[in-house]
Order: structure tokens, then C-alpha cells, then sequence
């Protein structure tokens, strides 16, 4: 759970080790990252070669005016390269887009570089302007989703700001390559090195996914004959989208408005470079220093800041720090047209950017189902930003002329407060879609699943008929006892049917299913069946119409109270009281005593059992009430478990507390090994001493079987005045029992209406225990003993508690939060789908409760092997043990115990 | 009770029981009964009809998909820890393997009435092992995907 071992490397990799634990990277998460860091770094390196050299040639060769024109340009051009993009992004991993997305830009630029080393034409600069503009949209797009194809949520919200580090460190490499070598390699040859960077990427994430496969979160798109209509209907779909996820649609709104704020800042401060320095090769080395010192700071802010801050702050807060930073370059523009104004806008755009907005959005954008993130993904490419683009040169066009620069710096301004306003939004819409995503992949059941013996479903019904009549009769029987209650109409119906071939027994069991059923067709079927099969099934017969007010019945009751067999004399008492025959009601009182005083079980069992069944007020009378208490104890001590559920159940409503001949017995049977004793023992233990009776019922909150805890749950709330407080202090103050014996009295205080403000201090203790036994398990394992049986047997339980008490935490949480997002954490923590189970820390991160995800949220850190907690509540290993064999859980006191048999022997030997 | 806690890890390696609780796991460990094979016996026959699972206490069991239960040509070898013939505990198909001694064993076997026994009687132990088999399902789904 929370923190797994860690592998032991050789001492010459202890400076690798501390960087990776400095990083917050796993050590199985290494190679990995390593890969793509390295990815990542030539991705970068090409870029900044382009980006320098195509601005730098298009201001120069070309011309800053038409930049206008060129966003104009850019934005219809990324929609046409953005549909074509869409059509194929879904349909295969990541790492093949790569792949055909560098092979077209390695041709282009290399036939670039001919045009202007040919200088055929001044058109080359816009279009070598446009090639990279469109790629590097298309590589910030592509690269958040192989990320996504490549890594779960909380990897992502670790790594990928380390990830997109490597990024920044190929943007230092090319800028500072640029900045040294512009004017001896000349401007334009720079092409020809992006075009080499593009190979290296190529051949390395070849190389990777020959070894490790395909990304291993890669889902593929439905497949469509038209790729074109596919790649439309992508974007469709992605609008339709936005109107069904608020997510998708404030992020959007957010991403217009960046793409607007950011590009009038753009056209803003290259004006100023463009006045400020001559040549292109000063411009171009301008450039590349630029980039250095912006992507350096970007990166150090990446690997010491960014992902402490998400992890520490919360992604929401990260995400508004941008749009907080871009008012504040626009404030700094307005008060100082001038180089340095321009310089902090750039690092605004170069480093703030990526160390914060990328990785939040990509964070966020996360939260969205998979198969749609790719939609999603072409729709803001496709659309919105082409359409920001388009916006923003056509004002800067109209704009530009005017001498004063705020005429386009106030709406770029206002354009970043949007920016901001949107942002928020987006943050809101995160957690729901988190729980929406939740929704449609964990079953979280309702009660509407509880009331399924009340349903009307025509197709449940159906599928219960063809239950009933399944050849096996244990199939039949659990069917037919749900369409009884569901359906008892169609039960009466169709179980008269599916007995024609059934066995005595089950026979026997399905009457008495139909019992409470009334109908004509029933009892004629019934009247049928008598004399068919033993005496037993008469028995049972002759009950089901005597409780239907059979009339023809009634006329047989002085027969069967004289009959031979004593279970059909019994039904005969039965029947004297029930219609009842007042007549004959001496003589059933006669045949009742003879039957409780006899001594054989066949006798007096058929007598006992009329008790349980119609005769429960009049057994209290003399001389029954006498007879009854010996055979009572006689049943206690039979084998067959129903004698002995028939005998404890009259003990349970026993009329006095006071029964010693029974008490005994009753101590024993509260460990039998079937439950249904174990359960019914407990409803009887008020004959019991009270010291006895509470020991019992403790003990029993320990049980095996769900019923048995609840039965005894009840059964206590029943010997105190004050249950609420009693178990309160149980949970709290004494931390009474495992995790089960715990969960009962919860349910119980829950099912009751607890106040919120109890059950919230149960679950802060019950988050506490799970903190703590969390520091037990890191103490061992950091001990650096290996796992022998004992241990390993040890660590395996203390894991398990952890995970109960966690869900119980949240169990005793849910009353107080909103009940469906707190059981959809719990469904998620217990997933096994890493993807779930991200998602699930996600939401209990945002949780109202901040003192209870504030003691939970550590817990689920990856930390590799530090303790989460400053002062660490264990001195050593044996404090460890000390504390575990105080806990007043059975199961782990054994372990313990175990743990110690074994080291005591490890220690002989 | 050292041989208890030790079958309780035996059973914790086995992906039926994998899932289940330790705590689940005593009363299942408590019914596991020990038989012992000599080199050379089979424990069970390729098509032959079983009702109950293995785990390798010592020794060394070869398991083989040829049709003639007597081939000694082995798909895997299974030792300490290791359990087979497990889904006989949930289906009633004939057995899909034949187990041949390759060494002199024990194994501990636990038989499919005291399962359901103990099912009945300890609902928790079915959760645990139908999360086990799910896990099972998902490993071999995105085996095929790759």
C-alpha cells in the first residue's frame, strides 16, 4: 500500500538515488523517465532551432507587419492539419503519430532549406514561419497524450512536470547552440539541425517501444470507413462534448482566451526585438540566449517548484497562476513600452507557461474519460485555437497601425482577465468530472438494487421463471424464494409447475415459500399433492391450506389431531386454534401437552416447533409453558442445526431473563461452527449473566460472518442505556476490535442517524489508526530485516488493515459529505484499476473534510521509503511490535505472536 | 500454529486466494488436508473429473497437456508455494491437465464441499476470491491486448 520497497542499488548509484527521492520519481519509474526525458530533450532542442530561426528569418527576410497575417494563416492552417491530425490520433498509439509526424517534418525542412539556400523565392520565410508555428501546436498537443498513453494520474502529476523539464533543457540546448553559432553556421543551416534533432527523436522512440511495446494506456477509437468524415465527425463529437462536459467546455472558453492574451503578447514584444536589433544573425542569437535563460529558469522552476507546488497546493491553484502572471506582463507593457517589458512578457510566455499551465491543464484534462481525450484534444486544435489565432491577427491587423500600443495592449489585457475568469471555472468542473468519470466505471450500488424484491421489471421476472426452473434444485429454490417475493402472483403460478418433478425435500421447501400466498389454484394444487409423498410433506400440505383458510380443511382438523403421525397431530393443534375450531380446542391443548411430553425428539420436536409457527400466544399458559422448557434443553443439545434454531428462537423472546438450565448451552452454541446458531445464540444470550452477556457479544463483534457481528451489534445497543455513546467510546477512546468489529457498530450508529459531528470525530480516529499502523509497517520495512514468514506474514496484514481502515474512515465521512462522491472514493481506492484508484485519491484530495484528507492524502504518497510524517510516532522495531500486541485485535495479536514464535526460532538457529 | 500461518501464506500465493483476507484465510488453511505422492504417481488425469485444488507443500509437480496422460512432456513445473487443478473449486469441467510427481511430494489440497462450506458460513471469503479471479481476467485481457 502506500509505500512499496524500494529496489536496494549498488553505493555508486547513491547520487542517482537521492536525485530520483529529490524528483519524487519511484525507482521502478527510472528507465522510464529516463527515456523520456531523453525524448523530450532532442523534441526541445529541434524546436528551439526552429522557433529562433523562423522568427528571426520572417521578421528580417519578410517582414514583422504581416506577422498579423501569418497568425490569421497559422490558425486556418493548423484547422486543416488538425483534422487530418484527429483522424488518425485515436486510431493508433501515440508513438506511431510521432513517428509519420517527424518523417513529414524532416522532408519539409530539408526542402525548405533548398528553397532558401536556392533563394528562389521570399515565400519560403512565411512558409518555414508556418511549418513551425503548426508543429509546435501540434507537438504541445501530442505530447500531453502520449504522456496520458503512457502514465496514470498520480505518475502524472509527479513526473510530467519533470517530463516537459527535459523539454526546457533542449530549448537551453538549442538556444544557446543558436546564441553561439548563428553567425558561423549561418541562420538559415539551422534547418538542416532541427532536421537531424527530428531523426534522433524518431530513432529513439523506435527504439523504446520495440523493447516495451505499445503504450500500455493506449485505447483505440471506434473504426470508421471515411477517415476525413471520421476526422470531422472527431471534432463533432468534441463539440458535442463540451455541451455534455463542463469540463471540456470552461477549458476551452480558458484555452481561447490564453491563445488570444498570449499571442497579442507575442506580436507585442517581437515588435520590440524586431526594432531593437539590426541584423537576423543578432536577432537569431538574441533569440537563442532568450530562450536559454527563460527555458533555465523554466526548468529549475519545473524540477524544484512545480510538482512540490501541485502536490502541495492542489492543481486547481497551480492552474491559476498564468493567467495571474500574464495581467501582471500586460500591466508591466502598459507602464514601460520598452526591452526589459518585453523581455519579462517572454519569460512570461517561455517559462511560466510551461512550469505551470501545461502541466495543470494536462493534469486536468485527465480527469476526462480516456477514449475522449483525444477528441477533446483535436477539437481544441481543430477549433478553438485556430479560431483565438484567427481573432487575434485580425485584430492585430487592424490594430497595428495605430502609433500608441494600447490600442492592442488593453484588450490583450482583458482578454488575460477572461483568461483568468475561465480558469477558475475550469477548476470548478474538475472534481465533478472526476465523479462523473467514476460514475460510469465503478458500480456504486443504491437502494433501488436493494429493492429488488419489489421489482416490476418485466425482464428481471422473466430471468427469475428461468431460474425456477432450472434442473438443479438448489438453483430452482433460490430463485423461486426471490419470485416469491418479487412476483408472488406469477411465484403461485409457476412453483406449483416446477414441483410436478421435484424432489420431497424441495417440494417441501417450496410450499412453505408459497405459504403466505392465497390462491384457488394454489390450494386445489395443494389438495393434489396430499397423500403423494411422505407425512412429512402432508404435514406441510395441510399447513399451507390451513393458512389459507382452506374451509374443506377445517373439516379434517379432528382427523389429524388423532392421526398416527406426530407432526400431522401437531398441524392438527395448529389448525384448533388458528381458524379456530373452538370445539376442538381442549383436545388440541391434550394432544399439544402429549406431544411436548414425550420423550422422543420425533414427539416433542413437531410440538416445540408450534411455538415458532401460529402458536406463539398460547405457550405461555400452564402446563405448556412447563413442559416445553425440558424439551427446549434437549433441543439445544441435538445435531441438527434447524432443532436447534427452532429451540434458541422461542429462547430469544423468552418471557424472563432467567432460564440456567439453558444458559450453558447457550455459552456453548455462540461458537458453533454454523453461523445460524452462532446468530441465533446471541438473540437468546439475554439469559445470560450480564458480565457474560457483554464479554459475548464483544467477542462476537469479532465473527466470521457479517450476521452474526450485526446480530451481536444489536444485541448490545439492547443492554445499554446510551448506545450512541457506548459505541462511540468503543471507537474512539478504547479503538476497540478489528476493522470488522468496528464496521459493525459504524453501520449501526449510521443506520440509526448518527450526528454528523460523532461519526466525523470516529472517522478522524479510525484515519488515525490507519496513519499509524501505515508508520508501524514503514518502521519494519526500514529496519532492513528481510521478509521471513513472520514478518512477511505480518507486513501482508498490517497492508490490509491499513486499506480497512482507510474505507472505514471514509465510511463513517460519508454521512457528512455528499454520500454518492464519498462512495465512489471508497469504490475507487478499492479498484485494482490504477487508473480508478488515481482518480479516486483525486477527488478524497478535494474533499471537504480538509482535516480528513489531510491525514489520508500522505498515505497514499509515493515517497520512496520516507516517512511521511515529521516526528515519527515509533522509535524502533520493537516499539513497533510492543504497540501491535496492544491492539485489541485478535487476528493481529496472533500474527504477532506468530512473528515472535518465529523470530525466536530464527534466533536459535 | 506455525503450520496454520505458514499454509496461510501458502494460500496467499495462489491467485484464487490471493485477494482473500489473511484473517478469511485460517478457517481455509484450518481445512486444507495433506497427501502425500511418490515420484512418478500422477495426482490427476488430463479429462479425468475433480473436485478439488492443490498447493505444492515440498516436492515437485510437472504439468502436462499431452492427451496421453502418461506423456511426460511438461508445459511448466510447479514447486513449493505454487497450487494447480483451482478452477475445479468453482466449475465442473473435467480436469484440463494431467499432474505428474516429478520428486517426492506433499501437497496440501482443499476440496470443493468444504469450500462451499465454508463460503456459506464465512460470506467474505467468496468477495476475496471473486476479486482474485476478476484480477485473474484482467491480467490475461491485456496479455491478449499486447
Amino acid at each position: 500500500m502506500p509505500q512499496e520497497s524500494h529496489l536496494d542499488l549498488p553505493d555508486c548509484c547513491e547520487m542517482i538515488n537521492r536525485i530520483t527521492d529529490l524528483l519524487l520519481i519511484r525507482r521502478a519509474e527510472v528507465p522510464q523517465v529516463a527515456y523520456l526525458l531523453l525524448l523530450f530533450v532532442v523534441i526541445g532542442t529541434g524546436m528551439a532551432m526552429g522557433r529562433g530561426t523562423a522568427d528571426a528569418l520572417f521578421f528580417k527576410r519578410y517582414g514583422i507587419e504581416y506577422l498579423p497575417v501569418m497568425f490569421v494563416l497559422v490558425s486556418i492552417l493548423l484547422s486543416l492539419v488538425s483534422i487530418t491530425y484527429a483522424a488518425f490520433v485515436d486510431a493508433q498509439p501515440a508513438e506511431r503519430s510521432f513517428r509519420i509526424i517527424f518523417s513529414v517534418l524532416i522532408v519539409l525542412l530539408i526542402g525548405n532549406w533548398l528553397l532558401i539556400v536556392n533563394d528562389s523565392s521570399s515565400l519560403v520565410y512565411p512558409a518555414y514561419y508556418l511549418i513551425y508555428e503548426v508543429t509546435s501546436e501540434l507537438f504541445l498537443v501530442h505530447c500531453a497524450l502520449y504522456l496520458s498513453q503512457n502514465l496514470v494520474q498520480t505518475q502524472s502529476k509527479r513526473l510530467t512536470p519533470i517530463i516537459f523539464a527535459g523539454y526546457q533543457i533542449g530549448i537551453i540546448i538549442g538556444g544557446l547552440f543558436l546564441a553561439t553559432m548563428s553567425r558561423s553556421v549561418g541562420v538559415q543551416n539551422m534547418l538542416l539541425i532541427w532536421a537531424f534533432m527530428l531523426v534522433m527523436s524518431f530513432l529513439i522512440i523506435s527504439w523504446w517501444h520495440k523493447r516495451h511495446g505499445v503504450s500500455p494506456y493506449f485505447r483505440a477509437g471506434r473504426k470508421e470507413r471515411s477517415r476525413l468524415r471520421q476526422s470531422v465527425n472527431q471534432v463533432t463529437r468534441g463539440v458535442r462534448l463540451m455541451k455534455s462536459s463542463r469540463l471540456l467546455r470552461m477549458s476551452s472558453f480558458a484555452l481561447f482566451f490564453m491563445v488570444l492574451s498570449t499571442y497579442i503578447l507575442s506580436y507585442t514584444v517581437n515588435l520590440i526585438y524586431t526594432r531593437t536589433f539590426e541584423d537576423e544573425a543578432s536577432l537569431t542569437a538574441f533569440f537563442g540566449i532568450l530562450a536559454a535563460v527563460n527555458s533555465s529558469i523554466a526548468l529549475l522552476i519545473q524540477i524544484f517548484i512545480s510538482n512540490r507546488a501541485i502536490n502541495r497546493f492542489g492543481v486547481k491553484r497551480i492552474n491559476l497562476i498564468f493567467p495571474i502572471t500574464s495581467i501582471a506582463s500586460y500591466a508591466g507593457l502598459l507602464l514601460s513600452f520598452s526591452l526589459p517589458a518585453a523581455i519579462v512578457g517572454s519569460f512570461n510566455k517561455d517559462a511560466m507557461m510551461p512550469a505551470f499551465r501545461k502541466p495543470a491543464r494536462t493534469l486536468l484534462m485527465q480527469a476526462l474519460p480516456m477514449q475522449i481525450q483525444g477528441r477533446a484534444r483535436a477539437m481544441s486544435i481543430v477549433l478553438v485555437l485556430p479560431l483565438a489565432l484567427a481573432s487575434a491577427g485580425i485584430f492585430l491587423y487592424i490594430a497595428q497601425g495605430v502609433e500608441n500600443p494600447s490600442w492592442f495592449l488593453v484588450p490583450g489585457l482583458l482578454a488575460a482577465m477572461v483568461y483568468l475568469f475561465f480558469n477558475r471555472k475550469m477548476n470548478q468542473a474538475y472534481g465533478g468530472e472526476i465523479v462523473s468519470n467514476l460514475k460510469q466505471r465503478l458500480f456504486v450500488p443504491d437502494k433501488k438494487v436493494f429493492g429488488l424484491h419489489e421489482t416490476h421489471d418485466a425482464t428481471l421476472v422473466r430471468d427469475l421463471e428461468q431460474g425456477v426452473m432450472s434442473e438443479d434444485e438448489d438453483v430452482s429454490l433460490a430463485y423461486a424464494r426471490v419470485l416469491c417475493k418479487s412476483s408472488p402472483k406469477r411465484a403461485a403460478e409457476l412453483i406449483p409447475e416446477r414441483m410436478s418433478d421435484a424432489s420431497v425435500a424441495a417440494r417441501d421447501q417450496m410450499i412453505k415459500m408459497l405459504q403466505p400466498v392465497h390462491s384457488t389454484t394454489l390450494r386445489s394444487y395443494l389438495w393434489q399433492g396430499i397423500g403423494k409423498g411422505d407425512t412429512h410433506l402432508d404435514a406441510t400440505l395441510y399447513r399451507a391450506l390451513i393458512e389459507s383458510h382452506d374451509e374443506n380443511t377445517r373439516t379434517r382438523i379432528d382427523v389429524l389431531l388423532a392421526h398416527d403421525s406426530a407432526r400431522l397431530r401437531a398441524v392438527g393443534v395448529y389448525g384448533a386454534f388458528h381458524y379456530p375450531v373452538e370445539a376442538l380446542q381442549g383436545k388440541a391443548r391434550t394432544v399439544w401437552l402429549d406431544l411436548l411430553n414425550d420423550s422422543r425428539p420425533e414427539g416433542y420436536i413437531p410440538g416445540i416447533e408450534l411455538i415458532t409457527r401460529g402458536m406463539e400466544q398460547h405457550y405461555l399458559e400452564e402446563p405448556v409453558f412447563s413442559a416445553i422448557q425440558q424439551d427446549l434443553v434437549q433441543l439445544l443439545n441435538q445435531s441438527n442445526i434447524r432443532f436447534i434454531c427452532i429451540a434458541l428462537e422461542i429462547l430469544s423472546n423468552w418471557p424472563t431473563d432467567e432460564f440456567k438450565a439453558a444458559g450453558q448451552s447457550i455459552m456453548e452454541l455462540t461458537s458453533h461452527a454454523d453461523w445460524r446458531v452462532r446468530n441465533d445464540s446471541l438473540k437468546a444470550s439475554h439469559l445470560l449473566s450480564h458480565i457474560e452477556r457483554e464479554r459475548l457479544l464483544l467477542e462476537s463483534l469479532e465473527d466470521g460472518h457479517p450476521q452474526v457481528r450485526a446480530t451481536a451489534c444489536e444485541c448490545l445497543v439492547a443492554t445499554q442505556p446510551d448506545p450512541v455513546a457506548y459505541f462511540e467510546q468503543l471507537l474512539i477512546d478504547h479503538q476497540l476490535g478489528s476493522p470488522r468489529a468496528r464496521q459493525a457498530m459504524l453501520e449501526y450508529l449510521i443506520q440509526i442517524g448518527t450526528d454528523s459531528q460523532t461519526l466525523g470525530a470516529i472517522s478522524i480516529a479510525l484515519a488515525r489508526e490507519a496513519g499509524l499502523m501505515n508508520e508501524a509497517r514503514n518502521t519494519l520495512l526500514a529496519s532492513g530485516e528481510d521478509l521471513f514468514s513472520g514478518r512477511n506474514l505480518l507486513d501482508n496484514t498490517l497492508q490490509e488493515r491499513i486499506h480497512e481502515f482507510i474505507d472505514l474512515a471514509l465510511l463513517a465521512s460519508q454521512s457528512s459529505e455528499h454520500d454518492e462522491d464519498m462512495a465512489l472514493i471508497r469504490a475507487g481506492l478499492q479498484s485494482r484499476d490504477r487508473r480508478h484508484l488515481s482518480n479516486a485519491r483525486e477527488l478524497l484530495s478535494m474533499i471537504s473534510n480538509e482535516s480528513l484528507s489531510g491525514i489520508l492524502m500522505p498515505l497514499f504518497e509515493e515517497h520512496s521509503g520516507k516517512h511521511a510524517s515529521k516526528q515519527p510516532y515509533f522509535r524502533d522495531v520493537d516499539h513497533v511490535l510492543a504497540w501491535i500486541d496492544d491492539r485489541s485485535d485478535p487476528w493481529l495479536n496472533d500474527v504477532h505472536t506468530y512473528l515472535r514464535e518465529t523470530l525466536t526460532t530464527r534466533s536459535h538457529v | 500454529m506455525s503450520d496454520l500461518f505458514e499454509r496461510i501464506l501458502l494460500l496467499k500465493r495462489s491467485p484464487v486466494f490471493a485477494e482473500v483476507k489473511t484473517e478469511d484465510l485460517r478457517v481455509v488453511a484450518q481445512s486444507l488436508e495433506e497427501e502425500r505422492y511418490f515420484k512418478g504417481d500422477r495426482v490427476f488425469d488430463i479429462n479425468e473429473y475433480g473436485d478439488r485444488m492443490y498447493i505444492v507443500a515440498s516436492g515437485r509437480i510437472g504439468i502436462s497437456l499431452h492427451t496421453d496422460s502418461s506423456s511426460q512432456d511438461f508445459i511448466t513445473e510447479l514447486g513449493a508455494g505454487e497450487c494447480f487443478g483451482e478452477m475445479n473449486l468453482i466449475d465442473e469441467l473435467p480436469r484440463s491437465a494431467t499432474a505428474h510427481v516429478l520428486e517426492d511430494t506433499t501437497l496440501l489440497s482443499l476440496e470443493k464441499s468444504r469450500l462451499r462450506g465454508l463460503v456459506i458460513n464465512y460470506p467474505e471469503l467468496s468477495l476475496g476470491m471473486l476479486k482474485g479471479l476478476s484480477l485473474r481476467l484482467r491480467q490475461v485481457n491485456q496479455k491478449l491486448n499486447q
